[in-house]
């Protein structure tokens, strides 16, 4: 549900209201920073695709409905970004050396030294996310790394709930299979 | 329900129903292979839940918000052109009205344009009828204009080119402006 306050801001923003824009901005990059970052897993790819997506909600204010999420178009913007670039730059058909190191990666800050093997984790699923078709990715981020219902993750990429499901199992499978390939491990069934 | 069906479901559990769920896990109790393949299933669902768990953060969050603004700014400037208004306007229908307006617009002056086209070429018809042209090859006419250019300056002679062959004159144009000459030969 949008808020009254957001509603405002975007009302704003619409009639030319600079202030109003660049508080919608500074509640929102953070966030449109991260799913970026998800898909493409590079800090300074990310900071330009949030840039751009924000020149892109700027240009589009005029078209925006009222009663439409700002997170849910701002998503949709955000992927449509990332999938762009990543095709441009034919990224698919190369092993990315994903940043690890960076110290933008927060973990959560009392597991104390699980954060650098979830960081890694983040990197390897980033990396192998982006092996995925882009149908595929698009479901997986949104699905499993964004945990965002199914119904939105309908919304913003355009399919229906069948073609979801379709393609999120088909990512879920290749990413199994990667992680497997990283790590080999022996796995027990739970008794 | 056969493996092959619930090692689908496994990987979809999440997307199930709890009616779904429950027929799953009462075949993973008796079946060892799907549970093999729960506790994989369950292992990477871990795994992808931690990574999850990371935030990308902003490194520079100011920075960045000035950068963005910057960017909008710029756009700004560039794009206060009628595709420009077509956007930012919040009316959505506005946009199709200032479009069929713009149709209108070309069409209107479409036509008067073709009118303007017709009569000037009737006048130039009509006038080419009561002069005499003197025609001139390619290299008379270059000649011409060569000995004449240094007298009365380029613009003189090109007033009297035939807008219909650039290889001819005209010739009372050409007497009137130039005065001083008397024929162009060929």
């Amino acid at each position: 549900m949008q808020s009254s306050t957001e509603r405002d801001l975007l009302e704003k923003s619409k009639g030319g209201d600079d202030q109003a824009f660049r508080k919608l901005v500074e509640a929102h990059q953070g966030f449109a920073y991260a799913v970026a970052y998800r898909f493409v897993g590079e800090q300074g790819e990310a900071e330009d695709i949030t840039q751009e997506a924000f020149i892109k909600l700027w240009r589009t204010l005029g078209s925006y409905r009222a009663g439409t999420k700002l997170s849910t178009w701002l998503y949709k913007i955000i992927m449509n970004g990332c999938l762009d670039y990543l095709k441009s730059t034919r990224r698919k058909r190369q092993l990315l050396q994903v940043d690890t190191d960076s110290n933008h990666l927060i973990a959560d800050e009392t597991q104390g030294e699980r954060n650098q093997e979830d960081r890694e984790m983040l990197a390897i699923i980033v990396n192998l996310a982006q092996q995925l078709t882009p149908k595929q990715q698009s479901v997986f981020v949104l699905r499993d790394l964004e945990a965002l219902p199914v119904e939105e993750v309908c919304e913003i990429t355009a399919m229906d709930a069948g073609q979801v499901k379709s393609n999120l199992y088909y990512a879920r499978i290749a990413i199994r299979e990667g992680l497997k390939e990283n790590y080999r491990e022996a796995i027990k069934p739970k008794s | 329900m056969t493996c092959r069906e619930v090692e689908k479901q496994i990987v979809l559990f999440s997307e199930l129903t709890d009616d779904e769920k429950a027929l799953v896990e009462t075949h993973v109790k008796e079946c060892t292979s799907c549970k093999e393949i729960l506790a994989r299933t369950e292992l990477m669902n871990l795994r992808v839940a931690r990574a999850a768990a990371v935030l990308p953060k902003v490194q520079h969050p100011v920075k960045l918000t000035n950068t963005i603004l910057d960017g909008v700014r710029q756009r700004k400037h560039y794009t206060w052109n009628l595709s420009g208004l077509f956007l930012s306007t919040g009316e959505p229908y506005l946009k199709y009205a200032l479009a069929i307006a713009s149709l209108v617009c070309v069409g209107f002056f479409g036509m008067e344009q073709l009118d303007d086209a017709a009569s000037t070429n009737s006048a130039i018809i009509a006038t080419r009828a009561n002069t005499r042209t003197v025609v001139l090859n390619k290299g008379a006419f270059q000649a011409a204009l060569q000995k004449h250019r240094a007298a009365m300056g380029p613009l003189e002679i090109n007033g009297c080119a035939n807008p219909f062959r650039m290889n001819q004159l005209d010739e009372a144009c050409l007497r009137q402006r130039l005065g001083m000459m008397k024929t162009i030969t060929m």
